[in-house]
């Protein structure tokens, strides 16, 4: 058992250039793509609590001369919607979190267990769908929401986004990895389909469910196209839409500017940080999608 | 399963089967409608519209290819194209080149691997909207981006997105820095999925690591560059979000794309039947581009 186990390991082991000077220059390279990485980052936090003034200086300060924490407050104060965009694009990823979630699970679950006439088709057409950019939607979409009276409206960005077919195909490939037995046992003791997916599926794919709850927040709280063709109104806003009339209503105000960024940035930011793995699970198989 | 005790095959009745696909559908049905109303019916709601002259406040006029024409006599739209073009024949090799090279190094047993990966990520989680309104203020004439040129003896202090000349190339570095990372992360899982065995017979068969990152991880690695190729080009022809939040594509349309083009005659001028000719004829060119690249780029590996 040992020697077989040490065998493979062995196999499984792949070399990785392994030669000094190429370790000192596959690091010096690793240290300027974080640079660059991340110099707009910190410049942008720094420029954040700077005076408009010292915001342009030269050499940049990284730590400012006196940390301008007003400017956090004056953008909320001074641009008199900004909180209610925050709750927007709060009720917005909120409202997507719980349904999206729900109903992607319910039909990945239908695709992958389930057996009903037309279900390859229907699957093949939704991978299809993928092939369509977002924008050719665009008027058609507007068309409709308009029919339903949605325009200008939160309901009007957020129910065209449930169409979204990445998180079906997600939760199918995760459901048709879960292994049969599972639902096999509650069958045998006469649970109904729903039950069996409410008691004993949704429990096991809490990992999958989180690394597309975090993918679904990240595309609500950063969306910008179909926000921007849905709503008018400065109070119907969502905050990067907000932001992004920003540099017309402030003008020079930079450090204003950059402060509201954060406000934008902070959350997702943190979660990346904190749900690493769920994060780059999950987007390395939604960068298939585009 | 079916088969019970007895060994007896038990056949589900028709009523069961029935009850089934009633099931089946139940738990479809709420997500389903939206792709039927948003999706399907948007495509057809889109042919149809580019057939016709709409501005929203008189019915639609059928007018049938007359906006395809007009399309192809728009020096708008010509020049959109153009720009696209040069955009994406620029962006796509540069970024699928940095991010094999980003992820080449993370591929190796470096110290602080983890941290590395998600420093490099950050770009691509950041909104568009905030990473773009960071460099507008980078690229601004007193900016960073021309102190730091400056510094370094290059004294042009130039306006970057204001310049008619500088503009694009501007936008390109900016998408670049933005979407590198998440090209990196499906080079980094293709090439953690080179089976270890053939770079030991590499080895043994005296190849450097040099040789052996271009003779077995680059061709292994044909499917993910079609890919991450195919989603680059994709990608770079809907460019808009930056477009219309630094340039509204000028100056002199100098960053005039497709769809910013199409959102511009859409919803500014409310030409809603050009707008969906335009939508229709992005949706071909994308399509004829990726059944092209996977002519080329999408063969099997030769081993």
């Amino acid at each position: 058992m040992a020697t077989l186990a040490r065998t493979q390991t062995a196999a499984v082991q792949r070399p990785r250039f392994r030669f000094r000077i190429s370790r000192v220059i596959f690091l010096t390279l690793a240290v300027i793509v974080t640079i660059i990485a991340l110099t707009p980052f910190v410049l942008t936090v720094s420029g954040s609590f700077k005076t408009k003034s010292e915001i342009l200086d030269w050499p940049p300060t990284i730590i400012p001369q006196v940390f301008q924490w007003q400017n956090y407050v004056e953008v909320w104060n001074n641009s008199r919607f900004f909180p209610q965009w925050i709750l927007n694009s709060v009720l917005l990823a909120g409202f997507h979190l719980l349904v999206y979630l729900g109903i992607c699970s319910a039909a990945g679950y239908a695709f992958a267990r389930l057996r009903f006439p037309g279900a390859t088709v229907l699957f093949i057409a939704i991978l299809g769908s993928i092939m369509v950019p977002g924008q050719v939607l665009w008027v058609p979409k507007f068309l409709i929401i308009n029919q339903l009276g949605l325009v200008d409206s939160l309901p009007g960005i957020a129910l065209p986004d449930l169409a979204e077919v990445f998180g079906v195909f997600f939760m199918t490939q995760f459901f048709k990895s879960l292994p049969k037995e599972l639902e096999e046992a509650a069958s045998i003791d006469g649970a109904s389909t729903f039950r069996t997916f409410r008691q004993i599926i949704l429990p096991n794919a809490y990992p999958a469910l989180a690394a597309l709850a975090i993918l679904r927040f990240q595309g609500e709280w950063n969306g910008f196209q179909w926000p921007l063709i849905v709503v008018r109104s400065p109070d119907h806003l969502t905050l990067p839409l907000g932001l992004a009339s920003f540099q017309g209503l402030f003008g020079v105000n930079w450090n204003w500017v950059l402060a509201g960024a954060m406000f934008n940035a902070v959350p997702i930011i943190l979660l990346v940080i904190f749900f690493q793995k769920y994060f780059i699970r999950s987007a390395a198989s939604s960068a298939v999608k585009g | 399963m079916a088969v019970l005790a007895g060994g007896v095959v038990r056949r589900p009745s028709r009523f069961r089967y029935w009850r089934q696909w009633l099931t089946a559908y139940l738990f479809l049905a709420p997500w389903l409608i939206f792709p039927l109303v948003f999706i399907a019916g948007a495509i057809v709601l889109a042919f149809y519209f580019s057939f016709t002259d709409y501005d929203l406040l008189s019915d639609p006029v059928f007018v049938g290819l007359k906006n395809y024409q007009k399309a192809f006599e728009d020096e708008s739209f010509l020049h959109a194209l153009r720009n696209v073009a040069t955009y994406t024949a620029v962006v796509v090799p540069s970024q699928t080149f940095i991010a094999l090279v980003m992820a080449a190094v993370l591929d190796q047993k470096l110290p602080f691997r983890r941290f590395f990966r998600v420093a490099w990520y950050l770009p691509c989680v950041a909104s568009s909207v905030v990473t773009t309104l960071i460099f507008m203020w980078l690229f601004l004439p007193d900016g960073f981006i021309n102190a730091a040129l400056s510094f370094v003896g290059i004294n042009l202090r130039i306006n970057w997105l204001g310049d008619e000349a500088t503009a694009l190339p501007s936008i390109m570095f900016m998408n670049i820095w933005a979407t590198a990372a998440t090209f990196m992360l499906i080079f980094l899982a293709a090439m953690q999925d080179v089976p270890g065995p053939i770079y030991e017979a590499a080895h043994l068969d005296g190849a450097g690591p040099i040789r052996q990152f271009f003779q077995i991880t680059i061709p292994l690695m044909r499917p993910a560059i079609f890919l991450v190729v195919l989603l680059g080009t994709i990608g770079c022809f809907q460019l808009f979000d930056q477009v219309k939040i630094a340039t509204n594509g000028g100056p002199n349309e100098a960053t005039l794309t497709v769809t910013y083009l199409l959102w511009r005659e859409g919803f500014r001028d409310l030409n809603m039947g050009y707008a969906s000719a335009l939508g229709v004829i992005l949706f071909a060119v994308i399509f004829v581009i990726s059944l092209v690249q996977r002519r080329i780029l999408d063969q099997r590996p030769d081993y």
